[in-house]
């Protein structure tokens, strides 16, 4: 059966770069070149200090749900036999903000509960980033 | 410099469309659809107005360039802002009449989205989007889900939000979701987006809403009683989701600060409160970050009914959007106009109502805060 749910674009200048990684299975976030701040998603400047360069570089796998929200509906066809799924906003151990899938049994999931990145690829060339509960 | 604004500009007209379906008429036909209404209100010919503020659509249409040749007029002062709830017009247009700019305005939306099938859950393929983020039912569940995690809210108590909108609306003929809805048939409704069932979240609907204002000089010589404007207050946060914790809005209280500070008040002194609703989590949330309950006891606080009809703090008495139509806020005003003209009618009129307060937000982005009263204070 073909993927029918949003697919990001790989050619994207912008973001590319995160989805390329994430066939990989590394998790990635902009790194300033002049103050090494971190960033995600993609911006053309580093809002910390104003500077342009950045390049992409890994981060940590490992962080905490800041919350998760369960979908009944799907409000996009293709989302619907996922049903219900959950999307959780994660902060991983740099502070970094990941708003991502959880992946596995929501049974036990919590505010503040410790979740790990896993990647799991949806086609033969896009990987999607997940969360799931640790131990 | 003077930047007290109190009581220096006063509402003087009200109009809307009817709300609902109107298939075939464009955003910017139901603003001018409901200006012709807000004129015969005021009593005056569009001749009458030099100014005119529209707010884009939900669908990004309806600007003032677009708005003109259908109204006929030029005005000396015409603006746009991309994002409305009739808050950020009512700002502008007092700066605009305090300064001379112009002396009596029109502000307008208009909105087809419902007959034009507006894609409202659509997503853009971020890394939320294809993890399967839509609509703005899923940012306000998140930041609910952590809210209940933090403070231990039930669902029967953050069900008075939505079950109140429609013991409003059911006393409101302009109202589209009249059916009754006890907090029984509310909990019995499935998740929409967990923790958020389908009444916690707007509806989408057609219509033109519009408002005019003028001077505190200029307004006795319109026929209706002028509604004053006695303060006003903005907050941003557009730096977005790149504001940890940006889902908490916790940048409202720089707004709440302001307002109370400026006008001397407190949530004491409001009759009748009116809060812009895409969801019902973002009514709670204002609730707390103006002062109106304490943080973490919104929901204790709502079970104690103060905000239903008999309460003493209506909210939402036309039913908001979760309940009386889709106007992006701007029906509120038009309530809370009418409630201090004592016009609402038997069945929800707040009895000796003379000040209300509105306050609305775009997303977690922008927010703004009227003060409005029949007295210039």
């Amino acid at each position: 059966m073909s993927y029918n749910k949003p697919v990001p674009r790989f050619d994207d200048p912008d973001m590319g770069p995160f989805w390329v990684a994430a066939r990989d299975h590394r998790l990635t976030a902009q790194r300033c070149t002049s103050c090494s701040a971190l960033r995600f998603p993609y911006l053309p400047i580093c809002p910390t200090c104003l500077e342009l360069g950045a390049e992409w570089a890994e981060v940590s796998t490992e962080g905490t749900i800041w919350s998760f929200a369960t979908y009944h509906r799907a409000f996009h066809p293709g989302f619907s036999d996922d049903l219900p799924y959950v999307v959780a906003i994660v902060e991983n151990d740099e502070g970094l903000r990941y708003t991502g899938r959880i992946h596995g049994p929501r049974e036990n999931l919590a505010v503040g509960a410790r979740v790990r990145a896993v990647f799991v690829d949806e086609t033969d060339e896009f990987t999607l980033p997940m969360w799931q509960l640790v131990g | 410099m003077d930047t007290d604004i109190r009581g220096k500009v006063a509402i003087v007209g009200i109009g809307h469309t009817p709300q609902g379906e109107l298939p075939g008429q464009t955003p910017e036909l139901n603003s001018v659809l409901a200006i012709k209404e807000a004129l015969k209100d005021a009593g005056i010919d569009r001749s009458g107005l030099d100014g005119l503020i529209s707010c884009k659509s939900v669908q990004n249409t309806n600007a003032d360039i677009q708005v003109g040749p259908l109204l006929g007029i030029n005005p000396r002062y015409s603006q746009t802002l991309d994002y409305g709830t009739c808050n950020f017009s009512i700002h502008l247009a007092i700066q605009a009449i305090v300064t001379g700019m112009a002396d009596t305005i029109a502000l307008c939306y208009g909105a087809n989205a419902r007959s034009a099938r507006f894609p409202f859950g659509a997503s853009s393929p971020t890394l939320a989007g294809v993890s399967g983020l839509m609509h703005v039912g899923g940012p306000a569940a998140l930041a609910l889900q952590r809210y209940k995690s933090l403070y231990g809210m039930t669902d029967e108590e953050f069900g008075w939000i939505a079950v109140g909108s429609r013991e409003w609306a059911q006393r409101n003929p302009n109202a589209l979701f009249r059916t009754p809805m006890s907090m029984e048939d509310y909990l019995n409704m499935e998740y929409l987006i967990e923790p958020l069932r389908r009444p916690d979240i707007t509806m989408l609907s057609d219509g033109g809403v519009s408002v005019i204002l003028t001077s505190a000089e200029r307004a006795a010589d319109f026929p209706n009683k002028p509604i004053y404007i006695l303060g006003m207050s903005e907050a941003s946060q557009i730096r977005g989701e790149f504001t940890p914790d940006y889902l908490n809005r916790e940048f409202l209280i720089g707004a709440s600060d302001e307002i109370w500070s400026k006008t001397g008040m407190s949530p004491a002194d409001i009759d009748a409160l009116y809060i812009q609703d895409p969801t019902a989590f973002w009514v709670l949330q204002m609730l707390e970050l103006f002062g109106f309950a304490s943080i973490g006891e919104g929901g204790r606080w709502l079970a104690e009914g103060h905000t239903r009809p008999g309460g003493s703090l209506p909210l939402n008495t036309n039913g908001g959007q979760l309940s009386e139509s889709y106007m992006w806020g701007w029906m509120h005003i038009v309530e809370a106009v009418r409630q201090l003209r004592g016009e609402a009618g038997p069945e929800r009129q707040v009895t000796g109502a003379e000040t209300a307060m509105y306050l609305s937000t775009q997303t977690w982005l922008k927010g703004g805060a009227s003060i409005i009263a029949t007295h210039r204070g």
